[in-house]
């Protein structure tokens, strides 16, 4: 083994690992923020389909820039009720009424569900207490730029082990929020 | 039962901070010692990870101190996260640079019988003199051959297909993209072909052997022949996602194994098929043994549980097997203390009914004692 024989460690993969550590850490504990090292010129969404997209992944992206990043992947475009990965740049009450036909698994494969990527802002709007595995006894979490009609849907995409995962972005943090969790506004 | 275990983080800590003590210190020079010196151990496990890539197999027999099951876990879960680039295209055993290729079926194959490197006719002897600081020689006595041998061998089972022994077989012209994978998609029986020779391919060594056994020794269906055992190295062909250029993105050590025997109605054979990553001859003998009674049993019911594909595939599965067996010695203090509950009352209420004897006894007995 010389060192040459070895693959170059490249700043792409270091960074799409470091995301991909901090995913893990962000679903294992709910409604604790994570925040991402700076790495390079993309944007939060963008750096969490770049760790999470490959060739045998689907998503769909609003956004057009995302959109085009995230095509390099060669990961597939598709629809909203095909896409195994979502990106909103932003949510409001159309959006969420898009969403209705997202995949939320089925009782034989529950893991046949969607992920979605928000962008939200975590220093103002809504308190809600969440409650789950992960988490101890329950967490506040403050949460703006979520229509209230997304948590209705949510709900509707259970009971566990149904339903759909969250990725919340703000900048540069990140907060996993995983079918498991329980969502109550206070 | 499971139960979150809390306290004891420090505890935990040490533990793990003594197990690499105690294995020693990781060193990029030890991964590459093992690389070198152990090939068919790093073999073995890239086989069972399904990830090839020797350094890292190498890294993590070191990281984990030998224990082989650990290693491949290490390894399929560093797999898990590698992002999908490409599709190889599907290899050939007639254009695997083969370096081994041998037939129990016929003396007089195609090509001839290649022996390749094998301790297959060696003596057992353990090389006590190597540890007195005698040099190991054992590999000077090699003569390399004046005329190169072919670097590719035809099929056996292509000559035997001529030859009206075999039976046409079409290839499956599934696309890539499209072909089931066992590792990310769950297995429904009874299982597509392709998940039973993935199963086979990533199966514990010692679990394959072990039923493989089982039915070679006595409970099988069918005496195999091995047509054909081959060892060698596959090109990784791809093709550029951009200018569409195909490629060798390099070469991997693979192995196969066919075996055969007389088809229900005897005017042909049936095979059995194996292959894996890396170069694993016993693995690959057993495995192909065992996909030939599977086929026999798809055709009927099984009579031994090693014909059966779900019980060959769920439990040679090495990281589910193992991970099950050792979750035991985690705390499973509820399920303990609700069975040492029910103990205890059938206890007291056993007890209690002979503790009820024993007081009814002494006043039968006080009479006789009194007789006595």
């Amino acid at each position: 083994m010389n060192e040459s024989s070895l693959p170059a460690y490249t700043l792409d993969e270091a960074r799409d690992r470091e995301t991909f550590i901090a995913l893990t850490d962000a679903f294992s504990f709910p409604g604790r923020p994570v925040t991402l090292r700076p790495f390079d010129d993309a944007d939060t969404p963008v750096r969490i389909g770049l760790a999470l997209l490959d060739l045998e992944t689907s998503f769909h992206a609003v956004d057009p820039l995302v959109e085009s990043r995230l095509l390099h992947t060669g990961a597939r475009r598709v629809s909203i009720q095909d896409a195994e990965y979502l990106f909103f740049s932003s949510l409001d009450p159309q959006k969420v009424n898009a969403l209705r036909a997202v995949r939320n698994g089925s009782m034989l494969r529950p893991d046949d569900s969607a992920t979605l990527i928000i962008n939200c802002t975590f220093a103002s709007g809504s308190v809600f207490r969440w409650t789950g595995p992960g988490i101890h006894q329950s967490i506040e979490v403050r949460l703006g730029a979520i229509p209230a009609a997304f948590w209705t849907l949510r709900r509707a995409a259970g009971p566990f082990p149904l339903g759909f995962d969250v990725i919340l972005c703000d900048g540069d943090v990140i907060m996993g929020l995983p079918r498991s969790t329980a969502v109550q506004s206070v | 039962m499971y139960i979150a275990t809390r306290g004891g983080e420090e505890a935990i800590q040490q533990s793990e901070a003594l197990y690499h003590l105690l294995n020693g210190e990781l060193k990029r020079e030890t991964v590459q010692r093992l690389q070198e010196s152990l090939p068919y151990l790093v073999d073995r496990i890239m086989g069972e990870a399904s990830l090839y890539c020797p350094e890292l197999a190498a890294l993590a027999i070191a990281q984990t101190g030998g224990d082989l099951y650990e290693a491949v876990l290490l390894l399929r879960a560093y797999r898990a996260t590698r992002p999908r680039i490409a599709y190889a295209q599907p290899v050939h055993a007639r254009e695997v640079l083969t370096v081994r290729r041998i037939s129990a079926a016929f003396k007089d194959v195609p090509g001839g019988q290649v022996l390749g490197p094998s301790l297959d006719y060696s003596h057992r002897l353990l090389r006590l003199d190597v540890l007195d600081g005698k040099s190991d020689e054992s590999g000077l006595g090699f003569t390399p051959s004046e005329r190169p041998a072919s670097p590719t061998y035809p099929a056996v089972a292509d000559w035997q297909r001529q030859q009206g022994l075999l039976r046409n077989q079409d290839a499956d012209d599934t696309p890539a993209g499209e072909i089931p994978d066992l590792t990310t998609e769950s297995v429904q029986f009874p299982a597509s072909r392709a998940h039973r020779l993935q199963a086979l391919a990533r199966a514990d060594t010692g679990g394959v052997l072990a039923l493989g056994y089982s039915v070679m020794r006595g409970y099988g269906l069918i005496h195999p022949t091995v047509n054909e055992l081959r060892l060698g190295l596959a090109e990784v062909m791809v093709q550029h996602p951009v200018t569409g250029v195909t490629f060798s993105a390099g070469r991997v050590r693979v192995s196969q194994c066919e075996v055969v025997a007389p088809a229900g109605d005897e005017t042909s054979y049936s095979v059995g098929f194996a292959a894996t990553l890396g170069w694993n001859e016993v693995k690959l003998i057993a495995a192909s043994t065992l996909d030939l009674n599977m086929a026999a049993h798809d055709e009927g019911s099984p009579q031994h549980p090693a014909h059966a594909e779900e019980f060959v595939m769920y439990h040679t599965e090495p990281v589910e097997s193992s991970g099950f067996c050792i979750h035991f010695k985690l705390p499973h203090y509820v399920t303990f203390s609700s069975t040492a509950d029910n103990v205890r009352k059938v206890t007291q209420a056993v007890l209690g009914a002979s503790n009820a004897a024993v007081t009814h006894m002494p006043v039968s007995a006080t009479p006789e004692t009194e007789e006595a």
